[in-house]
């Protein structure tokens, strides 16, 4: 179930809330634990199995660590279930996600013809899979508790709001959380607020743009210019955005609708005036993640400059590779890899001297490109795309491109201006503070009324995140 | 005082608040009516009856489906459900009005390729982009084929849609596919056979400066009764047939209602007026009308095949639906054949090879031949060669709007020996 649907809206969201503040606080966890299963089932039944499993799994596992802890047996069994644990999570991951991948490359290489799978992508895998590792770890580690609550745990593996596209929340964000929480009306409230500006940036935004996208990447090959492929670059600059950071909105607010307080996931990336501000700014709870139980794990930058690249180019091969099975992910990783080693080394210290402006042009010129090759998932397809935006072989604009570019400035505006923390910032100027809360319910509920309109209308709805 | 239970970077601090009363309730207040809305729109489907058809968008909606284990377990019910959530919603015509309303707000010229003109007058885009140019030669040079193989006098009249005859009605900048070289393409291919390649647009130009007398729908796809005229004149003027004045048809108003297939891409869009069907109304009596079953679109309000009952040519029960077009024959046939024995010249037979565009055009032919075959070949499935040689038609006239003869994919049938 998407969350941007009339029946999450109308059916799944009203009855969760509504009996979860009618049930005892002792059934609670459990209450949420049923409806995200069946969250989760309601689009895929038979692999709701694949996330219990992984629930029970890594329950199992974090008990055993500390049950060997706690009999203060030979280092050797927790460190031994702990790689259980990993291998475990990761078979899961790769299975699902990678194996036709790998068949498909070695196909191409070799010029064999294995069969492929062809398994549908379990929805939120990869998701799932780095929050129930991260406990394992953290377990292992000694900085959290095992959960000896089997409900809690479950609930907190399956916790709907952030099941299909995160944010990724590690335990210990929320360990505290899991069995006590705190509601009240103010929360909820602001809760509902959050969730529904995410989704007014879905709806209103990111799947207008969206369909406009299509239209560009449609035209590759087929008469694409200079200036119309940068019009799609843009366009899917914001699609993405808009999406996926609606989407950590709807996740937060839903989270905090329920008591909970999930770790931001966005922080207006698109103001960044470098790729490592970029990347500080976007996907936060994936950085940080990485990171965590990657970067450092290897030695992060204390083990001398040859060592830190190596670090680092595992981790945006891993980072690519974790968005989706293709090589432009790898491709798009490896992008990253190299932005930001050559920032490392020698443009952050150049950087010093130019003017904020022109450093956030190229970080978002880069950004784009980076998304360019994000989105086009064929490589033939990409490689005309970037021609075309490079003005190798394509006219440099023509009647329709000036009409596209015309037709859409304003929406284009709005888009980049709602990108920004300007409106926040123009609002606290304009409004007086008292007036505040009631401009914003006001707002929020305008918004819910052209977003209801768009979901009843549109069957235009995609998802760009399900496949990681 | 309560207590709050914040975790922050895993550390957990715990802040006693103050709370403010009237907060408190502005926060309930405000729940209530957000949650409010979806409880009341969630009670209003299930307990209202589930609508069938969309008037406005020309469609079926999606009703709730039978639950059933197999059907719960392959996520078909579940993907049903969803569908059904936002097709059954209360004023669901209001809320589409807003999206469209919405959508408008953001880019006035274009929605969903849809190009917002003047005046009201909307048109499909179709781009240089969007035109299908190697399947427009390829279907060219099949009926070059076809017609070379064949005894009639063949013609070929590919009518342009209104985006390239009301060119200056187009939202200011708007493009549409190159129309001279689509002419262009035609003229090389046929430039050895005796084939008449008709072209269209000086005729419809024309006719298109006078008041009051539109060409084109501004919320449909296609030509208007006058239109449909004017192409008939140019057919009737390369095979040497006089047709009548056009008002000689007596011309009459049959609805004042009509809202296309264009303007159901963006329903509710604000500043659209409804366009006015003219229906030839003096025609002759007599007619013999035989078809291949019922027509194989416009189907009836519960959703079946049913062979229309016409008045003369006519299906007037059509003007009170959104699908008004059909009231010319019904709808579309895989075969329909018009024979007139009062004809003016009643021995000769023509057959069409055509869309939609060709059931406005017929009615002013029908007075002049003795037999007048339109067949469909979206929905054609036998022989045609066998039916050449079985019908021995004297004229064919392959007559298409232009760009979705581009995207015909059922041209090579005619080519097909079974």
């Amino acid at each position: 179930m998407v969350f941007s649907s009339i029946i999450f809206l109308c059916g799944f969201l009203t009855t969760v809330l509504l009996l979860y503040y009618v049930l005892p606080k002792s059934m609670r966890n459990g209450w949420l634990f049923l409806t995200s299963l069946c969250f989760y089932a309601w689009g895929e039944p038979r692999y709701v199995l694949i996330m219990l499993f992984s629930t029970f799994f890594d329950y199992g596992n974090g008990r055993l660590i500390e049950y060997f802890r706690k009999k203060e047996k030979p280092a050797i069994l927790p460190r031994l279930v702990l790689i259980v644990s990993i291998i475990g999570n990761l078979g899961i991951l790769c299975f699902f996600k990678y194996t036709d991948f790998v068949i498909g490359t070695i196909n191409h290489l070799t010029g064999s013809s294995l069969e492929l799978l062809r398994l549908a992508l379990p929805i939120g895998i990869s998701f799932y899979t780095f929050q129930t590792m991260s406990y394992t770890i953290d377990v292992y580690r000694g900085e959290i508790k095992a959960q000896k609550n089997l409900i809690s745990f479950g609930m907190y593996v399956c916790l709907f709001p952030q099941l299909i596209a995160g944010p990724i929340v590690r335990y210990r964000d929320i360990e505290h959380q899991v069995d006590t929480r705190v509601h009240t009306p103010e929360r909820v409230a602001a809760g509902m607020q959050r969730f529904l500006i995410g989704l007014a940036k879905k709806v209103l935004l990111a799947n207008q743009i969206g369909r406009l996208w299509d239209e560009v990447l449609g035209m590759t090959g087929n008469g694409l210019t200079t200036a119309m492929a940068w019009f799609g670059a843009i366009a899917f600059t914001f699609q993405i955005y808009f999406d996926f950071s609606g989407y950590s909105d709807m996740a937060i607010g839903l989270g905090q609708m329920l008591g909970f307080t999930f770790p931001e996931n966005f922080d207006h990336p698109y103001e960044a005036t470098s790729i490592t501000q970029f990347w500080r700014k976007w996907h936060i709870t994936l950085g940080s993640w990485f990171r965590e139980y990657v970067y450092i794990p290897l030695g992060g930058n204390r083990k001398g400059l040859a060592r830190q690249i190596c670090n680092l180019f595992v981790v945006w091969f891993l980072t690519g590779l974790w968005h989706g099975a293709g090589w432009n992910f790898v491709l798009w990783g490896l992008y990253y890899f190299v932005l930001l080693l050559l920032e490392k080394t020698i443009l952050l210290r150049v950087f010093e001297r130019i003017p904020r402006l022109i450093r956030h042009v190229y970080s978002m010129l880069m950004v784009m490109i980076g998304w360019v090759i994000f989105a086009c998932d064929d490589l033939g397809v990409l490689g005309q795309y970037l021609k075309a935006l490079f003005g190798i072989g394509a006219p440099l604009t023509d009647a329709r491109t000036v009409f596209v570019w015309s037709s859409n400035a304003l929406f284009l505006l709005i888009l980049a201006v709602g990108a920004t923390t300007l409106p926040a910032r123009l609002c606290r100027k304009i409004i007086p503070e008292k007036a505040r809360s009631m401009a914003l319910a006001g707002y929020t509920i305008a918004l819910l009324a052209v977003s209801l309109a768009l979901l009843v209308a549109g069957s235009y709805n995609p998802f760009l995140y399900f496949r990681f | 005082m309560v207590k709050v239970i914040e975790t922050i970077n895993g550390k957990r601090l715990i802040m006693k608040k103050k709370t403010d009363k009237k907060r408190t309730i502005s926060s309930i207040i405000y729940l209530f009516l957000t949650l409010g809305v979806f409880v009341c729109a969630g009670l209003l489907m299930l307990l209202l009856p589930q609508k069938e058809y969309s008037v406005m968008e020309n469609r079926y909606l999606t009703k709730a489906p039978q639950v059933n284990i197999t059907g719960v377990l392959s996520g078909e019910v579940q993907e049903q459900l969803t569908k059904a959530a936002a097709d059954q919603f209360p004023l669901r015509n209001m809320w589409m009005q807003i999206a469209t309303s919405y959508r408008s707000l953001m880019n006035r010229k274009e929605i969903d390729g849809v190009y917002i003109g003047k005046d009201g007058a909307l048109f499909n885009r179709v781009t240089d982009t969007d035109f299908e140019w190697n399947n427009y030669e390829k279907n060219l040079d099949i009926i070059r084929q076809a017609a070379g193989r064949s005894g009639a006098d063949w013609s070929v009249m590919l009518v342009p849609g209104s985006g390239i005859i009301l060119s200056e009605a187009l939202p200011k900048g708007a493009v549409m596919y190159d129309s001279e070289r689509a002419y262009a393409i035609g003229e090389q291919i046929f430039a050895n056979e005796k084939l008449h390649w008709l072209d269209t647009r000086e005729t419809l130009e024309a006719a298109s400066r006078k008041e009051n007398r539109p060409v084109y729908y501004r919320t449909d796809h296609h030509w208007t009764s006058i239109g449909a005229y004017e192409g008939a004149k140019v057919y009737a003027d390369s095979v040497g047939i006089a047709l009548d004045e056009l008002d000689s048809y007596g011309m009459t108003v049959a609805s004042e209602n009509f809202l296309g297939t264009v303007y159901s891409k963006v329903p509710g869009l604000p500043g659209v007026m409804a366009d006015t069907i003219l229906l030839p109304e003096q025609l002759p009596e007599g007619l013999v009308i035989e078809t291949a079953g019922p027509p194989a679109d416009a189907l009836s309000a519960d959703g079946k095949k049913e062979m229309p009952i016409l008045d003369g040519i006519y299906d007037k029960s059509k003007l009170s639906g959104k699908d008004q077009y059909a009231v010319f024959f019904g709808g579309n046939y895989s075969r329909i054949s018009i024979k007139n024995p009062q004809a003016e010249h009643a021995n000769r037979k023509l057959l069409l090879i055509k869309d939609s565009y060709a059931n406005s055009m017929v009615p002013y032919l029908i007075s002049q031949y003795g037999e007048i075959t339109m067949l469909d070949m979206r929905y054609f499935t036998d022989s045609f060669t066998e039916f050449l040689s079985d019908e021995q038609p004297d004229e064919v006239l392959v007559l298409y709007e232009m760009s979705n003869f581009a995207s015909d994919r059922s041209v090579y049938k005619l080519l097909m020996n079974q």
